[in-house]
């Protein structure tokens, strides 16, 4: 078969009218389609533009508001007193560590780091860094001076670490109140182990009620009374006495937080909450108050005081004897305590025992602290208990107890509960009515009568009305019995009386009579004078105004017949 | 009119690339901007709460007073040197008079 090459076959011929028209329609209709579908398209996306620029666009900000996500977060919250002074704190301190498998000459790297810091011991430190972990702790808390020498030593192995720090600004003042917390950043006491939980999630800062002025103020007096008194101890405490906040309170001898290794067991315990003692003659306060509230003694009415009680192997005697019929005014001004005995005989034990009852003498304290302390009481409460319980022996309460006590006392008798905590405006406790406004008037009244003429004259901070009650208990002895040399001494009291708003109590523990004081280490020379200071140092900061105490105003209100059987004697205590 | 469109078209995208392009740089920067900011804001934060805490270790009472007792010879007050504006109601011709020292208010 042969075949032609160079010779193409021949296309077939299309024939363009007709069927090529067709085709040529169909191809144009649908770019048509295409088209409008594209148009409708950008159409839409160019509305939805003009929507969102135009129409929209004027709903939308024109600035960009960046929160501030980057706020600094901070392992504990602070905590600060009743005006925003900073009480603790946390703050990012560098600590050393290293890593020993990366150390690469032991011994070189110990004798580097000595130069920076000289006291640590060389031997921990190279048993450290031979270990086979991945991570020891050299050293936490590097001051950043420290970190930056040590850093130029350019040590391999050794690392940075940032670590949170609580810090104590203020030092000793509030420390008992405040506490501490550990390396680990754990609330170890105080404050800082009450409200641990609420400290590490929140960043608000939590405000107790103390004030840091009133802090310094009563630690300062306080101590001058421990130093001239050669005392081994003391407690003090300012308590606003219409809400139950504690605006200072301080227990001495105190610490430091920043040395907290360094302090003693007897500098960290918290005598005002956790020390219980037996108060003696400021306990003669409910005693009188009870019975003017019960109607078994009144104003004008007494008791013979002419002899010492002899009850069940014990004699109750005076200490200023009067030798004769007292008034119910003059037992309390005298501090009698057969007057005391006589008055707590007639109402009763069962009256006696609920009264202590309902002003939490029986129970731990409600303050928002770790260190609180339950009260010692008789299990049995026979009539010698009654009795000497009317003076303030048999039963013992921890110091804050004493001041919560005369609070309500005092301020129309409400009891309010104790709080370390600012309360906030608008923010009101629920208090309890006691004994009635007219027992807490007569109360007032011959509270004033005590530092007016009696024992309590060194507390008379002049202008600011205090009242209040001095007391000198005797300790009770390791071998069982009282040591007469071992006392408490103590006062409390209220200002301004006629309108009480603060009670302050000092408390100074085993004075010395001096030579100043001519030998007594009683309540009236040793806390008392205390007292005075405290009161006209931090009632102008409390925005207490002092008045004329002898005012026609004021005399009326603390007017007080002290010696109705006597009936000549008529004296007016303002 | 075709050309024209295409020409005024290609422009219209080239300075819609420009333009976005340089919005893109420009929040670039910013964004960069921001975080060193905030860097900031941190570190100042920081520096802040050393800084009170500081202040409120120098502002102890007892070092105030230290310090107001040795350069201005301040005491505590006392009582007798407060006195009431209601107080001073009377006294208001001596004031004016210029003769507070003589007659003084306290």
């Amino acid at each position: 078969m042969k075949r032609e090459l160079g010779k193409v076959p021949e296309r077939p011929f299309i024939k363009l009218d007709g069927v090529v028209n067709r085709f040529i329609e169909v191809a144009k209709n649908r770019m048509l389609l295409v088209c409008a579908v594209f148009s409708f398209a950008f159409v839409l996306a160019g509305l939805r533009l003009l929507d969102v620029s135009v129409i929209g666009g004027l709903g939308e900000p024109s600035v960009i508001s960046e929160s501030a996500r980057a706020t600094l977060k901070t392992g504990r919250a602070d905590i600060v007193d009743r005006n925003g002074i900073l009480l603790a704190t946390s703050l990012s301190v560098p600590s050393l560590y290293a890593d020993p498998s990366e150390v690469l000459d032991a011994e070189a790297a110990a004798d580097a780091l000595k130069t920076v810091l000289f006291n640590l011991d060389k031997k921990n430190i190279l048993a450290k860094l031979k270990q086979k972990k991945r991570f020891v702790w050299l050293k936490r808390g590097l001051t950043p001076e420290q970190q930056l020498k040590i850093n130029a030593l350019g040590v391999p192995g050794f690392h940075f670490q940032e670590e949170d720090r609580r810090f104590y600004p203020q030092g000793r003042l509030g420390s008992h109140i405040i506490g501490f917390s550990g390396t680990d950043a754990v609330g170890l006491s105080g404050v800082e182990k009450q409200f641990d939980g609420i400290l590490r999630d929140g960043s608000e800062p939590l405000s107790l009620s103390i004030d840091v002025r009133i802090q310094h103020i009563l630690r300062e007096e306080i101590q001058k009374q421990i130093e001239s008194f050669e005392a081994i101890g003391g407690a003090g405490v300012l308590l606003d006495a219409n809400s139950g906040e504690i605006l200072g309170m301080v227990s001495l001898p105190d610490f430091d937080p920043a040395f907290i290794k360094g302090a003693s067991l007897q500098a960290k315990f918290n005598t005002a909450t956790l020390g219980v003692y037996e108060m003696g003659s400021t306990f003669k306060i409910f005693n009188t108050a009870l019975a003017l509230d019960l109607g078994s003694a009144t104003m004008t009415s007494g008791y013979d005081a002419t002899n010492p009680i002899r009850i069940a192997r014990h004699t109750i005697n005076d200490y200023h004897p009067k030798k004769r019929w007292l008034s119910v005014p003059e037992i309390f001004m005298y501090s009698s305590n057969i007057g005391s005995a006589k008055m707590a005989d007639e109402f009763g034990a069962l009256a006696q025992k609920e009264f202590m009852k309902k002003l939490g003498f029986f129970d731990q304290l409600d303050v928002e602290l770790p260190e609180r302390a339950s009260p010692i009481f008789p299990a049995r409460w026979r009539r010698i208990n009654t009795m000497t319980i009317s003076y303030g022996h048999g039963i013992a309460v921890s110091p804050l107890h004493l001041t919560s006590g005369v609070a309500t006392i005092v301020n129309g008798g409400i009891r309010w509960p104790v709080t370390i905590l600012k309360r906030h405006a608008g923010q009101q406790a629920v208090g309890k009515q006691v004994i009635s406004s007219k027992t807490s008037l007569d109360m007032r009244r011959i509270l004033r009568l005590v530092v007016e003429n009696g024992t309590g004259k060194k507390a008379s901070a002049n202008g600011y009305l205090v009242g209040g009650k001095t007391g000198t208990a005797e300790k009770r002895a390791v071998q069982g019995g009282y040591a007469k040399k071992l006392r408490l001494s103590s006062f409390v009291g209220a200002f301004p009386i006629h309108d009480p708003k603060y009670v302050v109590l000092v408390m100074v523990d085993e004075p010395k009579g001096n030579k100043d004081s001519f030998g007594y280490a009683t309540g009236g020379w040793v806390a008392a004078p205390a007292v005075k200071r405290i009161v006209s140092r931090s009632a102008p900061l409390l925005g207490v105004h002092p008045k004329n105490e002898l005012s026609p105003k004021i005399r009326q209100i603390l007017e007080l017949n002290i010696n109705p059987g006597g009936g000549k004697k008529r004296l007016a205590s303002f | 009119m075709f050309r024209r469109s295409i020409i005024l078209l290609v422009f219209a995208i080239s300075i819609a690339a420009v333009g976005m392009f340089s919005l893109k740089h420009e929040v670039q920067s910013r964004k960069a901007k921001l975080d060193a900011l905030h860097q900031d804001i941190v570190e100042s934060q920081e520096a802040i709460r050393v800084l009170r805490a500081e202040w409120s270790f120098i502002n102890q009472p007892a070092h105030i007073e230290r310090l107001a007792r040795k350069h201005l010879g301040f005491v505590p007050m006392q009582s007798h040197q407060i006195v009431r504006l209601e107080e001073l109601k009377g006294k208001q011709l001596e004031i004016v008079k210029g003769s507070i020292n003589e007659k003084g208010v306290r």
